[in-house]
């Protein structure tokens, strides 16, 4: 709803026109014409996500301790090893949503802020859609924590083998936490803006 | 507005702390990250069996060091291996120069046993073992990143080099110190004259090297001599024969470099004597295993050799005027198919020789001179002569256990013993000549009958040793034993050698038992019938096949019935367990499945081998249809709501080969169970599957999960009894209702 001209604001609660740029005469709900800080915020998660990326990728995910010695696994490590046990399905799922989606965002987010900076241009049409795409699977990337959540909880038998979470654990938490938020604060209506 | 506006960009400043904050979190899971990676290590292998790349550890004393990067051929020597080693940061230290590697890996050795066992599972490392044991001093050392491993572990302990001229010893002979053994020769080498041995002293023992400590040669009696005086456990047969080191130290003053090895010079006390004879004699004078006397000076005059001894001091009141000495030959071993016989008069004197005696009488001791003869056996039969024994001949056509003083034996009481046998080529037999004591002779006539006791009748298990042999002597030996009719001597010399079942032969049957390998079976082998011996076999025949003929008592014909078969319990070890333990020192047994109806079978043949103890128990018996094996075996237990209620008797292929079938055996109490629609489902093997949909576990019992089990579910609306012989499908995974089930079936007590 572009309604910079005649100085009126959508209201996202109760679906009503104002007048105002403070608060809503109706609901209450603060209103603006365009998130603030919008682009600020989703840099600097984008950023922030972008840092996390690293540690994410080179800790270990989780250790198996099989007869009380350490074999510990990065992401990656741990896609060989569902590769090499046969879980072909398994390793393609965990591939996609712990490789190929956060660095995917990453981009993904980096291009909106290009062009949320040019404004409307040929791309906005496709830029509002991989907006739309990122925000789809920003939930189903934890997918990584929960498998090691899971290993972690069932296969305790002692000194014959178990697994321990590892290091990563946190910055890909993090990566994935920051991607939702850089996402949350992008305002879509910027790519649509003429300047 | 401005101030709205203001306000909203302090905050805002807030924001830019968010990606400054996970930079530094960032950094510092990092840091530590690569902290612990720490020093890159390259070493050359000469194999690397079992050694993952990324997972084999690095180990110091059990403690993971670091891992395995990568395993690369050598390029420089295409049989060498280049592995490189990832430490980690904090163990840095310890790969200096001058620290070890070498490969752990599963070793199985005579002389030490199976070492190393948790390899198996876990995979080969590397044990690595730095020059210090001390962090302070271990950080002054220079660096190094290139090494060797070691072939074998490195020696734990300090070297030391002991030189002599003369004195020989083997790598290996061990250096002791009041009895214990503290060391071990672990090279030698020659130079300018001197043997140099490289000695290697046991860490915890390094004290004993100091100024003063002697080494002193022990040869093998010497050696054997301490080894009575103090408990101690034989490192090896070879150190008795080659002797040993010993040590002696007062543990004043510095270690030497170097020691000279120390022979102490005897001062020797004794009454001399001199012994003639046609060659030259053994060194040492042994009476009844000890050494008491030796040879001082040998010398030739006139063809004979004048050999001079001494006896030491103590020994002195065993010689006499009447000694008779003998020369002591080396190992007299002499060994037959059932009996294996070594006499070892010392082990010095196993190897040389040596000359011993025997004193009959207590007089005087003023002679100077003595004969000596050839062996014990001409000092014996020249004895004999002089005691007035009577000896005859027995003939026999194999010889078994007998040897020279093997027991004749009238009643219990020794009658005489064997004094030699020789094989007459003429008759084909072999003539054993034995004397008989004087108050026995009046026995020897023609109606007396010679006849052999086996020295190997015993009955003995693993629940223990049933003797029923008179004396230990025969137990071991063997005897021959005599029965007489009349009570007069006559002048018969020659006699036939019986076996003892001869004079019992009517009491008994034979079978014969024909296979196409011995299985483990040998004369002497138990037939059993429910863990009740019935008979042993007797002789075995080798032609096309082998033939066992066993002996059993008459009374037990019956139980040999036409259906009556016949297995063999021999030694298995695997997963399963160990079974029949026994059999490795006593043979297979011969276990009997007896069916006593149809007349009597005469030729059997084994049955499959190593049936299960079930086979003549009564129960349910239930055929499953499987498409494999799948991880089952014979034994394999048969669970119901995780009870076992029996196991597996036989698997094979089914006539069509199309599947298998598992033949099960069920309790007899546990028969109601079974089912016309029971369903039977593996439950072996340990799953444990992650994946998106779920983590399914799925164990059985620790037994099964080793062994493979099946597991019977009967649905609520249980279905007929069963029959012996009734078929079912086994299904590979169980479905999820079965385990609602919970039928009421009455269990037999």
């Amino acid at each position: 709803m572009r309604t910079k001209e005649n100085n009126q604001i959508f209201c996202d609660v109760c679906a009503t026109l104002q007048s105002t740029r403070k608060k809503c005469k109706i609901c209450g709900n603060r209103i603006y014409a365009r998130k603030p800080y919008s682009l600020l915020k989703t840099l600097l998660y984008t950023l922030s996500a972008f840092i996390m990326l690293i540690p994410a990728n080179l800790l270990d995910m989780m250790s198996s301790i099989k007869l009380t010695v350490e074999y510990p696994q990065t992401i990656l490590g741990g896609i060989m090893w569902f590769y090499e046990e046969g879980d072909y399905f398994l390793a393609f799922i965990v591939f996609f949503a712990s490789i190929f989606i956060p660095i995917f965002k990453i981009l993904a987010l980096i291009w909106l802020l290009i062009m949320a900076k040019i404004g409307k241009n040929r791309f906005s049409y496709f830029s509002t859609k991989l907006y739309k795409i990122i925000e789809f699977i920003g939930k189903y990337s934890m997918l990584d924590i929960f498998v090691v959540t899971i290993m972690t909880g069932f296969m305790q038998f002692g000194n014959l083998i178990h697994i321990e979470a590892g290091g990563a654990v946190i910055p890909f938490a993090l990566v994935i936490i920051f991607t939702m938020l850089a996402t949350q604060n992008f305002d879509t209506k910027l790519l649509w803006d003429e300047k | 507005m401005k101030q709205a506006i203001k306000k909203k960009k302090s905050i805002i400043f807030i924001y830019w702390i968010i990606p400054i904050v996970a930079m530094i979190i960032a950094i510092i899971m990092l840091k530590d990250k690569y902290e612990t990676k720490g020093k890159q290590v390259t070493i050359i292998l000469n194999n690397v069996d079992g050694l993952n790349i990324k997972k084999s550890p690095v180990m110091f004393n059990g403690v993971k060091v670091g891992n395995i990067e990568d395993i690369k051929i050598d390029e420089n020597n295409l049989n060498h291996f280049k592995a490189y080693l990832s430490m980690y940061k904090k163990y840095d230290y310890l790969v200096k120069k001058g620290t070890k590697f070498w490969k752990v890996s599963p070793e199985i050795s005579l002389n030490k046993g199976i070492k190393n066992l948790g390899t198996i599972i876990t995979g080969s490392y590397i044990e690595i073992l730095p020059p210090k044991l001390e962090k302070k001093e271990l950080i002054k050392l220079p660096n190094q990143y290139n090494f060797i491993a070691l072939d074998t572990p490195p020696l734990n302990g300090i070297i030391t080099t002991i030189k002599t001229k003369n004195s020989s010893f083997s790598i290996g002979t061990i250096l002791v110190y009041k009895g214990i053994q503290v060391g071990e020769i672990i090279d030698k080498n020659l130079n300018d004259d001197y043997i140099y041995y490289k000695v290697l002293i046991y860490n915890k023992y390094q004290n004993l090297l100091s100024q003063d400590t002697k080494f002193i040669p022990l040869n093998s009696l010497e050696f054997q001599a301490s080894l009575k005086d103090i408990k101690f456990t034989i490192p090896s047969l070879k150190n008795l024969i080659t002797g040993a080191i010993k040590i002696e130290t007062n543990k004043i003053g510095k270690p030497k470099k170097e020691y000279s090895l120390f022979i102490p010079k005897k001062i020797l006390k004794g009454y001399k004597f001199t012994i003639i004879s046609d060659n030259k004699l053994p060194s040492s004078l042994v009476y009844k295993g000890f050494k008491v006397g030796e040879l001082l000076t040998s010398e030739l005059i006139k063809n004979k050799i004048y050999n001079h001894y001494i006896i030491y001091d103590k020994y002195q009141n065993l010689i006499n005027n009447s000694t008779l000495f003998y020369k002591l030959n080396a190992v007299e071993l002499k060994a037959s198919l059932n009996n294996f016989s070594l006499q070892i008069p010392d082990l010095k004197s196993a190897v040389l020789g040596g000359v011993s005696f025997i004193t009959p009488k207590k007089i005087a001791l003023n002679k100077k001179e003595f004969k000596v003869f050839e062996s014990k056996n001409s000092l014996d039969e020249y004895l004999y002569k002089r005691s007035g024994a009577k000896i005859v001949t027995l003939l026999t056509k194999d010889l078994k256990f007998i040897k020279k003083d093997t027991l004749i034996t009238y009643k219990g009481l020794t009658a005489g013993k064997v004094i030699n046998y020789k094989y007459n080529p003429k008759t084909n037999y072999i003539e054993v000549k034995i004397r008989i004591k004087k108050p026995f002779i009046k026995l020897i006539n023609k109606t007396t009958k010679f006849y052999t006791k086996s020295g190997v009748n015993i009955k003995a298990g693993l629940n223990g040793v049933n003797i029923q042999t008179p004396s230990v002597n025969s137990l071991v030996n063997g005897e021959i034993s005599f029965i007489t009719k009349e009570n007069k001597s006559d002048n018969t010399k020659k006699f036939t050698l019986l076996n003892q079942s001869d004079l019992t032969k009517n009491n008994y049957f034979t079978i014969n038992l024909i296979m196409n390998k011995t299985n483990g079976v040998k004369v002497g082998s138990k037939l059993k019938y429910k863990d009740f011996t019935l008979g042993s076999v007797e002789n075995m025949i080798f032609d096309k096949n082998i033939t066992a003929i066993i002996k059993i008592n008459k009374k037990y014909k019956y139980l040999f019935g036409k259906n009556s078969k016949l297995y063999l319990e021999t030694f298995q070890a695997g997963l399963n367990g160990i079974k029949n333990t026994y059999s490795i020192v006593f043979g297979s047994n011969i276990v009997l499945i007896a069916n006593k109806n149809n007349g009597f079978k005469h030729n059997f043949t084994p049955d499959s081998i190593n049936p299960i103890n079930s086979y003549y128990q009564k129960g349910l018996r239930i055929v499953l249809r499987a498409n494999s094996k799948a991880g089952l075996n014979v034994n394999s237990a048969v669970y119901y709501r995780k009870v076992k209620i029996g196991h597996i008797e036989k698997i094979k292929l089914s006539n069509t080969a199309q599947n298998v079938e598992i033949f099960l055996f069920i309790k007899p109490k546990y028969k109601n169970i079974i089912r016309t629609n029971s369903k039977f489902f593996n439950t072996g093997v340990l799953a444990i599957k992650a994946n998106l949909l779920g983590i399914k576990i799925k164990t059985g019992t620790l037994e099964s999960i080793i062994k493979g089990g099946v597991e019977v579910i009967t649905p609520n609306k249980a279905g007929q009894k069963v029959e012996n012989g009734a078929v079912f499908k086994l299904y590979d995974k169980p479905k999820e209702e079965w385990f609602e089930y919970k039928p009421k079936l009455r269990v037999g007590i």
